[in-house]
């Protein structure tokens, strides 16, 4: 079964799990707030998953994009 | 021809700066009058963090000194400007809008405020910002939500609030920002001024503190493009320590500033930037305005299509943003996690479920998108859009409820200004008229890497035939 599939019972449990291997201990309360934003994460993930990325290397965080070099009028 | 005491704060950085040459302005004068109207202004406003007047009034003393004797070191020599409390100076407190940071005196000077002093320009201290630059309208609860000198009930956007409220209200000529969403051209739009969120690797980080690595930009914020242009020939080229600034030789920005629009071809991208859904139809009004005066004094503007992928560049910024501040955070958070806003602990946290194969995922997709918009764009000098889609909201309506940390409003604002964060283009916001709230619209150039200076001139021309950069707030106005 993929893991998107299987039944969570508390929602919040990855994101308090993640921090916790992380070294961030959180209150319950602190918890609750952050599973407010995990939607817009995951979103974004899961669009970016969608994305074809056939034939790129990461854009690595020295100058810009290199393709944007040529972009508008080069 | 001599100015009032008002009119002088006002006036660009351009026009002050060829007066002090001359020896008809003072810096004593010019750095007195700026920290009066922050005496004056800043109560309300809340726009700065640390005022350093006894700092400030001892550079200008010796910046009039020096340019009386003839030395003259150029367009910044003697003018106040600040900078976003993210840019270290030794000895002062670097706080980033933050309690986690409150005491943390920085014990280097970031390679941006060096050079911005050695150009001589007046450091009259730092403003205020959203929580370590993590928030895009301004709302910041531990530090104080720097007020809009437009209505003070309306944010200023962020990260650069302060920034942006300064230099709108004129306490001061210019300032420095930060930009990995949209944090300088978000506040500029929102405020009514310019700001310019540079190339990718053309200004150094160094000393300047991270929020996502590979999309963050240091840039300025003025009243007008011109003066973007003095900030940037300061700022850029590489400094030895920071390794995304790579390129040596760079342009003089404003050598062509007065260039204009002639031959000039300016793309429209009609979807996703002027989508109906999104874009609201004040703004969508006031930016094309802004074009048909652009098309009527020799710009050859062409519709754009093809770029129905923009939409994919906000997921890809938000992604990258998410993993690398979690990344940056994670000590800090591990250490603190109760002295963080609700707000920004909320929003980093869910960073730390991202996988290493997702990120990197993001990061190709990145590259993906970059040549798509090269390949859109190909035989453009520019691009122009709405830097923001939707009418300024209140404070009210951007900060979350008690037991919340989701805010109903602002998430729409960094749309838009992200897509170049990912790709790296230079990106220049300015005002381009006023809803019907009163408060500022901004238009958006965009340009080819490396071609800060063409973006600039855009800018300039722009701002020359519309004249909306006169208008100024009337909290401020005098």
């Amino acid at each position: 079964m993929a893991e998107s599939a299987k039944p969570v019972k508390n929602p919040a449990a990855p994101l308090s799990e993640a921090a916790s291997r992380h070294g961030i201990a959180l209150t319950s309360e602190q918890v609750a707030l952050a599973a407010e934003w995990r939607g817009a994460m995951q979103s974004a993930v899961a669009a970016v998953r969608q994305m074809d990325v056939k034939d790129c290397e990461p854009a690595a965080s020295f100058g810009p994009v290199p393709s944007s070099r040529d972009s508008i009028g080069g | 021809m001599s100015d009032s005491k008002a009119d002088l704060a006002w006036r660009s950085i351009d026009y002050v700066s060829s007066r002090i040459a001359a020896g008809d302005v003072s810096p004593v004068r010019l750095t007195e009058l700026m920290l009066e109207r922050i005496g004056v202004l800043d109560g309300t406003l809340g726009a700065y963090a640390d005022v350093w007047v006894d700092n400030a009034m001892l550079s200008a003393r010796a910046a009039e000194v020096e340019i009386a004797s003839g030395t003259y070191r150029g367009a910044l020599h003697g003018v106040p400007i600040a900078l976003k409390d993210l840019v270290d100076v030794e000895g002062r407190v670097t706080g980033a809008g933050s309690k986690v940071l409150s005491n943390n005196v920085a014990t280097r000077t970031a390679t941006v405020a060096k050079r911005l002093m050695d150009a001589g320009a007046i450091l009259l201290g730092k403003t205020n910002l959203v929580e370590f630059a993590f928030g895009p309208t301004g709302v910041n609860t531990h530090t104080g939500t720097v007020a809009n000198p437009w209505a003070t009930d309306r944010v200023t956007g962020g990260s650069s609030s302060g920034s942006g409220s300064a230099v709108a209200a004129a306490c001061a000529f210019g300032a420095i920002g930060s930009d990995t969403g949209g944090s300088i051209r978000m506040p500029a739009s929102i405020c009514g001024i310019a700001g310019l969120k540079p190339t990718y690797g053309l200004v150094p980080r160094t000393g300047v503190l991270d929020l996502s690595w590979s999309q963050d930009h240091v840039g300025p914020m003025t009243r007008r493009a011109i003066d973007c242009a003095h900030f940037m020939n300061a700022m850029v080229g590489p400094d030895g320590v920071d390794m995304t600034v790579v390129r040596g030789e760079t342009e003089d920005f404003a050598e062509q500033i007065d260039a204009g629009l002639d031959g000039l071809k300016i793309g429209v991208p009609m979807p996703y930037f002027f989508d109906p859904d999104v874009a609201s139809s004040e703004v969508v009004s006031a930016v094309n305005d802004g074009i048909e005066l652009l098309a009527l004094n020799g710009a050859d503007v062409v519709e754009v299509t093809g770029l129905e992928f923009a939409s994919e560049g906000r997921p890809i910024n938000v992604v990258i943003s998410l993993a690398e501040s979690a990344a940056v955070h994670q000590e800090t958070l591990s250490e603190h996690p109760g002295d963080y806003t609700d707000m920004v602990r909320s929003r980093m946290l869910p960073g730390f479920e991202i996988s290493a194969v997702d990120y990197i995922h993001a990061q190709r997709a990145r590259q993906r998108f970059g040549r798509k918009m090269a390949d859109a764009t190909a035989g453009l000098d520019a691009l122009v859009t709405p830097t923001i889609p939707v009418p300024t909201p209140t404070i009210a309506d951007c900060t979350p409820a008690d037991g919340s940390s989701v805010a109903p409003s602002g998430a729409e604002l960094p749309l838009y200004t992200s897509i170049f964060d990912v790709t790296g283009q230079p990106s220049l916001s300015v005002n381009c008229g006023f809803d019907s709230n009163g408060m500022p619209i901004g238009l958006m150039v965009t340009g080819a890497a490396y071609k800060d200076g063409m973006v600039l001139r855009i800018g300039h021309a722009y701002e020359e035939l519309s004249g909306w950069h006169e208008r100024r707030p009337s909290i401020a106005s005098q």
